[in-house]
């Protein structure tokens, strides 16, 4: 089925992922994103015992659904869609309710601790309209990272979403995301797996405290 | 197989305890509008103090439960704008026109029936019951409608939380109704022996309504426990740290030990049935459980790691 309107998203490589989070300080330096929040982060995770042990990486960041939950529950439309298919935060509509980030199955997003509103990643859209990459794309030393048009054919996601197969984060909750993982570890998906989840709980909330 | 995170994000709650104290004073309102003109509806002339002790219930509750929405916001002077940049997907909006709505018509019938206008206070009450519904409805649906949240998730939260909130009303109406019974007790200025029985009957009355909502909270809980223990890996997790994990000394003792199932043992056992210091004690719990309700259903809702 052909669809001629553009439509952006990432495929990122989990083979190619080093895990050295220089995704994250990139995103950091070019959104100016605060202390104690990340717009795009890598949760690592170790798995096996030795000598067949192995880590994990999952770079994570707004998946810029398609049906995006946050723009359907947004009270004010602060949280609004592109016909690109990225996903926007007005900052001058947004009262900060937080709504968005509670209904978020990927909890990418956060209340800005100091202009109190809510933030997310954008894909750089930005530099995406300058016509260069997103920032974590741009500075991903291993290649891991593929942003572009998924219905124009030509395009290296169009072309890497026919050749290899990849899948989505929570792709129960119906969102279509714009996120396409290569080589994705179920474990790695699993939100309750390599954690005490009663520990869990009690020393989120501890941190919490001391940044909130 | 050993598996570790070594490296993640802590996420802020976004719902916090003052949303949850909102949830909880909306539902008390609620619940004192929908038996007030329950009561008035009625036309009988012993429910006539009911009508009047929920009208002044409403009025306390709704003039200050907003403020704890107003200072939960980001940008708390921008509230006005759930009023002007609706969208029609949003549960958000939807409170927004129940709680513009229901203010304007609840008021004129408070004033009708302060006034004793019986006929305007009935059309207006009947008006005002489908917005007191949905003032606290839509809370459920905010829950509802958070998919992410495998406690939340659920098209049972709404009936849920207008079920407790009859009891919180319930419960808060009667509590008043004792103390006032007492009270005219000992300044003996009651009409005559006729009109005591008849409060006394009204408030075992409550106390009997609330045991029906009560047997239907606990009636949701079963069906969501079960539910939630065939479901997903996070439901089951869920369902656990409510009934036998993290959460299960507030949740499960509190609220439907204390809140719920006790009240409802009490109701089977002859002499404590009727027995107005008994039930204003079990009254005091059930006003004390479904705040906890809503405190672990809300709040701890979110406990569950999502990403």
């Amino acid at each position: 089925m052909s669809n001629t309107a553009k439509r952006y998203a990432m495929v990122i490589d989990l083979t190619r992922c080093i895990g050295c989070h220089s995704c994250s300080v990139a995103c950091k330096a070019e959104n100016e994103v605060p202390p104690a929040v990340w717009r795009s982060w890598v949760k690592v995770m170790e798995k096996g015992d030795y000598p067949v042990a192995r880590t994990m990486s999952l770079p994570v960041l707004c998946n810029n659904c398609e049906k995006a939950i946050c723009v359907r529950v947004c009270p004010t439309k602060a949280s609004y869609q592109r016909d690109d298919g990225i996903v926007l935060i007005d900052p001058h509509k947004c009262t900060g309710c937080k709504y968005c980030m509670a209904a978020c199955p990927y909890q990418v997003r956060y209340l800005n601790p100091v202009r109190k509103y809510a933030q997310k990643c954008y894909f750089c859209s930005h530099r995406v309209d300058a016509g260069l990459k997103p920032a974590c794309v741009e500075t991903c030393p291993a290649g891991a990272r593929v942003f572009g048009d998924m219905n124009d054919p030509e395009s290296e996601v169009a072309q890497l979403l026919i050749k290899l197969p990849t899948s989505v984060l929570k792709p129960d909750s119906g969102t279509l995301p714009s996120v396409f993982y290569v080589g994705l570890d179920k474990d790695m998906a699993d939100p309750l797996k390599g954690i005490d989840v009663e520990y869990s709980i009690e020393h989120d909330h501890k941190v919490l405290e001391e940044i909130f | 197989m050993d598996m570790n995170v070594l490296y993640n994000v802590p996420h802020e709650i976004p719902l916090t305890i003052a949303i949850a104290t909102y949830f909880y004073m909306v539902g008390l309102h609620a619940g004192c509008s929908l038996l007030s003109i329950g009561a008035t509806l009625t036309g009988k002339k012993e429910y006539k103090p009911i009508a009047k002790i929920g009208a002044i219930g409403v009025i306390i509750l709704f003039s200050t439960a907003p403020i704890l929405l107003v200072v939960d916001l980001g940008q708390p002077l921008r509230f006005w704008y759930l009023m002007t940049r609706g969208n029609s997907t949003s549960p958000l909006t939807w409170g927004s026109v129940f709680l513009c709505s229901y203010p304007i018509t609840t008021t004129i019938y408070i004033v009708m029936l302060f006034k004793n206008n019986m006929k305007y206070a009935k059309i207006f009450g009947a008006i005002s019951l489908p917005l007191a519904i949905g003032v606290h409805a839509y809370t459920g649906f905010v829950l509802s409608m958070g998919i992410s949240r495998v406690a939340w998730s659920t098209s049972l939260m709404p009936i849920y939380f207008l079920s407790s909130a009859m009891v919180s009303g319930i419960a808060l109406m009667t509590l008043i109704g004792i103390i006032r019974h007492w009270t005219k007790n000992r300044k003996d200025s009651w009409a005559d022996e006729h009109e005591k029985e008849t409060d006394n009957g009204l408030l075992i009355n409550l106390t009997r309504l609330a045991g029906v909502f009560m047997i239907l909270n606990l009636f949701i809980v079963f069906t969501e426990q079960v539910n939630m223990r065939f479901e997903s890996e996070e439901a089951v997790e869920a369902a656990k740290m409510l009934l036998t994990g993290h959460l299960s000394s507030l949740y499960a003792y509190v609220d439907l030990g204390l809140g719920n199932l006790l009240p409802v043992l009490a109701m089977a056992v002859p002499g404590v049935n009727k027995n107005l210091k008994v039930w204003a004690v079990l009254m005091v719990f059930a006003l004390i459980g479904v705040y906890i309700m809503r405190y672990t259903v809300t709040v701890g809702g979110q406990f569950i790691p999502i990403m």
